[in-house]
């Protein structure tokens, strides 16, 4: 018996036992890292897709949007969405520059919507909405009550938005901002990110 | 007849009109039940997400967490209303609902945590030991197979 003819099959039938014992940590080690860590903020229409989002309101009419949160930051996060409305001059979030520097618009939050979302997860609610609101007698300006949210009635006394004519609209806004609680800060703090639906608030 | 029952209807109604009264529920009571409540969720959050970071299964208490927190935001909203009888009470339900919650995370964390351990043990430690074993447990197999079968082999081919 010759060993020395063996040689090769003895180191590749080593090779391939000690990989199969060690593909466990393997498994483990050899993880491409995550490099981009960061939150997402979508709104889907009626049909759970981005197309048919609502944009002539009626009054008292129901119109339904999804919103959604994915968590890529590596931990679990509490999420709090700002719910805020505004007319044309009214304060919106900024879009531009980076993200940290973004801020919220200074508008009062009409509701808070927690969300808590472990990471590489997602969340969405459903968002069910109509508006209550009167035209003047002028026909310039409508004269907003309030907002019907998921069933709570959000007040808009004191809201109102002018006639625009060169767009031809009653310019309406409905924004939902993102913000995270900082447990370090003890603190919620805005996360930079918003979406929002624009509105035409027709007078039928 | 007639000396006690004028002072009897009086009194029930006395008694009908304060009574409401002195149990509702004022701005400043309503308010520190909706910071309690906003505290106790702030608590529970930062509980399960130790849960979460050692690994443990934690959605179903995420989706209470989800309830406490929408029952705050009603608290919120009925404050703001001014109904502080409701904002009292959802606040109170908020706060209820996490009854026992950060015991459950801690359990769950533990859980998690021994879990951890055991499988860094295994598929770590264990696997990493394994594959040790197997490199120098060849080695040594070869070398006594030389030494035992690799003269023989010598000699065999001395004698073609």
């Amino acid at each position: 018996m010759n060993l020395s003819e063996y040689k090769v099959f003895f180191i590749v039938v080593t090779a391939v036992v000690a990989l199969f014992v060690a593909s466990p940590v393997l498994s483990r080690v050899l993880v491409y890292p995550r490099t981009e860590f960061f939150s997402e903020m979508w709104l889907l229409g009626p049909n759970h897709k981005a197309e048919g989002y609502p944009y002539n309101i009626s009054r008292g009419q129901n119109y339904t949007v999804f919103l959604g949160i994915g968590n890529q930051l590596g931990y679990c996060l509490y999420y709090v969405v700002e719910v805020k409305f505004r007319n044309e001059t009214q304060s919106a979030p900024t879009s531009f520059g980076p993200i940290e520097n973004r801020t919220p618009s200074s508008m009062p939050s009409l509701f808070n919507i927690s969300a808590f979302v472990t990471d590489e997860q997602d969340w969405e609610l459903p968002m069910s909405f109509s508006f209550d609101y009167e035209v003047s007698l002028d026909r310039s300006q409508v004269i907003f009550h309030n907002l019907t949210l998921n069933d709570e009635i959000l007040g808009l006394d004191g809201y109102s938005t002018a006639w625009n004519g060169t767009r031809t609209v009653f310019f309406g806004n409905l924004m939902f901002e993102l913000w995270i609680y900082d447990a370090q800060a003890t603190a919620l703090s805005y996360h930079g990110r918003f979406v929002d639906l624009k509105f035409n608030m027709t007078t039928y | 007849m007639k000396g006690w029952v004028v002072p009897f209807c009086v009194s029930l109604l006395l008694i009908l009109f304060f009574v409401p009264t002195c149990l509702a529920v004022d701005e400043g009571q309503a308010r520190s039940a909706i910071v309690e409540a906003n505290q106790t969720i702030k608590d529970c959050y930062l509980a399960v997400a130790a849960a979460d970071k050692a690994g443990g299964n934690v959605s179903g208490m995420l989706s209470v967490l989800q309830d406490a927190g929408m029952l705050l935001s009603k608290a919120d909203l009925a404050l703001g209303k001014g109904d502080f009888d409701s904002a009292y009470n959802l606040a109170v339900q908020s706060k209820a609902k996490l009854d026992g919650f950060i015991v459950e995370a801690h359990s769950v964390k533990d859980a998690a945590e021994h879990s951890g351990y055991v499988d860094f043990m295994i598929n770590i430690v264990g696997s990493s030991a394994g594959t040790v074993g197997v490199v120098v447990g060849s080695f040594a197999v070869w070398f006594w197979l030389n030494r035992r079968y690799g003269k023989v082999g010598h000699v065999e081919q001395d004698e073609s």
